[in-house]
């Protein structure tokens, strides 16, 4: 079936609410606009709606390792209940010091960050998230975002580097006034042996994003169904007390 | 002592944003259906029927095609029969009279049959995103028939009866936006120009509404009696408005778009102040305010409910606004409106205040109008997480303080919560300790999260003096969602409306009440503190006079006077 942005929209915050998520609307966002650029933002949440519920999650625990660079560990979380302040706290420390590294230890769900970043982005700086995913060969991901911009390059590449347990709940964030310690970056990275590099230019996603508004977004039957339970959490039972008094109009 | 002209200060953001005064305030040229009739004429749009299929009891189907400077659409009209037992406003309802879509473009056949399947159906249906609108509407059961009869016998309705119901429809929802899959607001904003102002797109589907149930009561009427029935006369067919019933649902907007509302009355005040800074009313303008006046009087005599609140402000209105002509008339000195306006908001009440401003935006369309192009604004709440959290402080004392001065001690004042119902997601009120729900609470009492988001600054500014939001926010993750709605409106003046929307004793009529004025309705009927029944369009030119001679001055309709039935 297809659905609007406004409506997924919608009721992605209602099932986020209902998963405890604080900022349920920014979550929602998070995963609408990956939906939007083509990079399968529904599959991914199918991938990880049941792990979401907000209960218990520790706190995250900030370290300033030195000037401009800092860790958090997330404790487990998912970056849908924490990727909004681990964008303000790059963007904070990039502001101060000209550039800053974010290094996230312990996250679930890393690709959900790339739409805080775009927030921060389009308002003059540049990001870059990276991060591994453990295989044989290991898979990784970069996308950088050019500051002014809404959209990130995105490259993966199959990498010889071998992976630590952490690296794959591991993600390194940075933010600069100024392009080149991220593109140095990215070079050092792919310096260490690539292969398979696939790489989505800003514009095929901003393509893909202007496509989606003009034709509506498609998703599966049985997961909008799913959606659709899960948003049901905040929604109070109605009864005659609550048409009567709680509502109008009443009728003709 | 009034500010002499050209020296005076906008109204103060507690003045213009206080809830009951936003609950007073009337149509005027910038309400969205004023601007929308505007434009329609400057741009010459066509509206004939590309399908005109009802039967002799008015079933079946009508497609208007419009045309506009740059595209082509359609509007599809459903109509089938209701039982009257099924007849009911409210969103729960699942059959109606009227069921209708608002489409891009023309209407194939096959699309035609998907539509059918759907549009009935209304939030149980599925549509895509060539729909920009989707609505239904059921008949008044006290003015249809009796409207239908007269015209088959040969002679116009009642115009009394038309005063008391000045309507032979009302819509019972509106949706746009996207929902059941339509379009989205970002689409409709940039692919389609003639609907790129907030609910213009909603609006014109009410307006051609009203068309449709004028021709659908002649098409019945002159089935039933071929050889004697009589077309509406032009001047009571302009008095059909549609009738629209409102409940809580509209509510929570104003609130979830803090921006787009600081938009909307910003630019009313500007018009305003651009009013009042004139030194002078020359004599057409004299004429004209003292025609509107009469108008106003007039009209408020006219309308009749049963809500003996809404009456009282209307008598009160009526007498204040009468003496203000009487005095302008008995005058001869130069009326300068920034005193006028002045004197009024010193001794009138809220509801003439609201209105006398209403008309005063009539006096110079040229400085109005031309601020009708930026009623539209790109939302985004966003946080500033740099800010250190002393300054974040500051800005919410200074801004917020309408907030901090709520006492939440006191009696009543967290007594009730909204909700959203699983009866079609519609807002309720509940109460706390008595209703169920309120785990569930909408995130509607803004005032609450300031005082709350206060404490928590202060004792973190306590304990690390020198942080920034972002910090802040990552000790205290429940802030977030009210310091973003903080930072993002601490630059605009009126975007918050300053009431403690969870107090026993609050009015949610007021807030619906404001959106339907900004939209252009008249003849506010309440019918609870929860929902308001009022007509649009009405005295609204028809299709056909909206040529090229179009008289924008529809404003406060009046009763047709020389129309008695015969």
């Amino acid at each position: 079936m297809r659905v609007s942005r406004n409506e997924l929209t919608g009721l992605l915050g209602r099932v986020f609410e209902g998963q405890g998520l604080i900022d349920f609307d920014a979550a929602a966002k998070q995963v609408v606009w990956l939906e939007q650029c083509g990079l399968k933002g529904l599959a991914r949440l199918a991938g990880c709606i049941n792990s979401l519920q907000q209960s218990d999650q520790p706190k995250p625990q900030l370290a300033d390792v030195a000037p401009g660079q800092m860790s958090l560990d997330v404790g487990g979380n998912s970056t849908l209940a924490w990727g909004s302040t681990a964008a303000e706290l790059l963007f904070s420390g990039a502001s101060q010091a000209g550039f800053a590294t974010l290094n996230v230890e312990h996250c679930r769900h890393r690709m959900f960050i790339l739409q805080p970043l775009a927030e921060f982005a389009s308002q003059g700086v540049n990001c870059l998230a990276h991060w591994q995913l453990s295989g044989d060969p290991v898979l990784e991901t970069v996308a950088m975002f050019e500051a002014g911009g809404h959209y990130p390059t995105y490259q993966t590449w199959q990498s010889s580097a071998s992976l630590t347990k952490d690296r794959d709940q591991s993600l390194a964030l940075l933010c600069s006034e100024h392009a080149e310690p991220l593109l140095d970056y990215q070079a050092e990275q792919r310096d260490r042996g690539v292969s398979n590099l696939r790489q989505i230019e800003a514009d095929a996603l901003q393509a893909q994003y202007k496509s989606s508004l003009d034709c509506g977004l498609e998703v599966d039957n049985d997961f909008w169904e799913t959606l659709c339970l899960l948003g049901e959490r905040v929604l109070v039972e109605a009864s005659d007390v609550s048409r009567s008094r709680g509502a109008g109009p009443a009728g003709n | 002592m009034i500010a002499s002209a050209k020296q005076l200060p906008e109204r103060d953001t507690g003045i213009v944003m206080n809830l009951e005064r936003l609950g007073s305030m009337h149509s005027n040229r910038l309400s969205f259906m004023r601007i929308l009739l505007r434009t329609m004429s400057r741009q010459q749009w066509r509206v004939s029927h590309s399908l005109f299929e009802l039967d002799e009891d008015g079933f079946g189907t009508v497609v208007y095609a419009i045309d506009t400077p740059s595209q082509r659409y359609s509007l599809v009209v459903f109509s089938n029969y209701l039982p009257d037992e099924k007849r009911n406003d409210r969103v729960i309802a699942d059959q109606w009279d009227l069921t209708m879509a608002l489409c891009d473009g023309d209407i194939s056949e096959s699309r035609m049959q998907e539509l059918r399947e759907n549009v009935p159906l209304q939030e149980a249906g599925r549509l895509d995103a060539s729909v920009l609108v989707l609505s239904r509407a059921n008949r008044s059961s006290r003015n249809f028939e009796t409207v239908v009869g007269a015209l088959a016998k040969g002679i116009q309705p009642s115009v009394e009866q038309l005063t008391r119901v000045g309507y032979l429809y009302r819509t019972t929802a509106v949706y746009g936006s996207g929902k059941m899959g339509m379009a989205d607001w970002d689409k409709v904003r940039t692919r389609f120009p003639e609907f790129a102002r907030p609910f213009t797109a909603e609006m014109f589907t009410c307006y051609l509404i009203r068309q449709f149930s004028i021709e659908q009561a002649e098409h019945i009427a002159s089935h039933r009696s071929p050889g004697s029935a009589v077309p509406f006369e032009p001047q009571v067919k302009r008095y059909i408005g549609i009738g629209n019933a409102t409940g809580l649902g509209m509510a929570p907007y104003l609130i979830k778009h803090p921006q787009l509302i600081e938009h909307w009355v910003s630019i009313r005040e500007t018009a305003l102040l651009r009013v009042l800074e004139q030194p002078g009313l020359d004599s057409a303008a004299r004429r004209l305010l003292l025609h509107g006046l009469e108008k106003a009087v007039q009209h408020l005599a006219e309308i009749c409910i049963e809500d003996s609140r809404q009456t009282l402000l209307n008598q009160k209105a009526a007498e204040e606004l009468q003496g203000l002509g009487a005095r302008l008339a008995a005058d001869d000195s130069v009326v300068v409106p920034g005193e006028v306006f002045g004197q009024a908001q010193e001794a009138f009440c809220l509801e003439s205040q609201e209105i006398l401003a209403s008309l005063l935006l009539e006096l110079f369309p040229d400085m109005v109008d031309e601020l009708a192009d930026q009623m539209s604004v790109e939302e985004s709440l966003g946080v500033d997480p740099v800010m250190s959290t002393k300054a974040l402080l500051q800005t919410i004392e200074s801004r917020y303080g309408w907030a901090l001065e709520v006492d939440f001690t006191a009696p009543g004042a967290e007594q009730v919560f909204w909700y959203r119902s699983a009866e079609k997601l519609e807002p309720r009120l509940g109460e706390n300790g008595v209703d169920p729900g309120s785990e569930w609470e909408m995130r509607m009492a803004v005032a609450r999260s300031v005082v709350h988001c206060t404490t928590a600054l202060r004792e973190d500014i306590a304990s690390h003096p020198d942080s920034t939001v972002a910090r802040f926010l990552l000790r205290n993750p429940k802030q977030r969602p009210i310091v973003k709605r903080v930072q993002t409106m601490a630059g605009t003046e009126r975007g918050e409306i300053q009431a403690n929307l969870v107090d026993v004793e609050i009015l949610p009529l007021h807030l619906l009440r404001c959106k339907l004025a900004f939209f252009g309705v008249s003849k506010f009927d309440p019918k609870s503190r929860l929902w308001v029944r009022n007509t649009m369009f009405q005295g609204a030119p028809l299709l056909e006079e909206l040529g090229e001679q179009f008289e924008d001055d529809w404003y406060f309709p009046l009763a047709p006077s020389d129309c008695s039935p015969t």
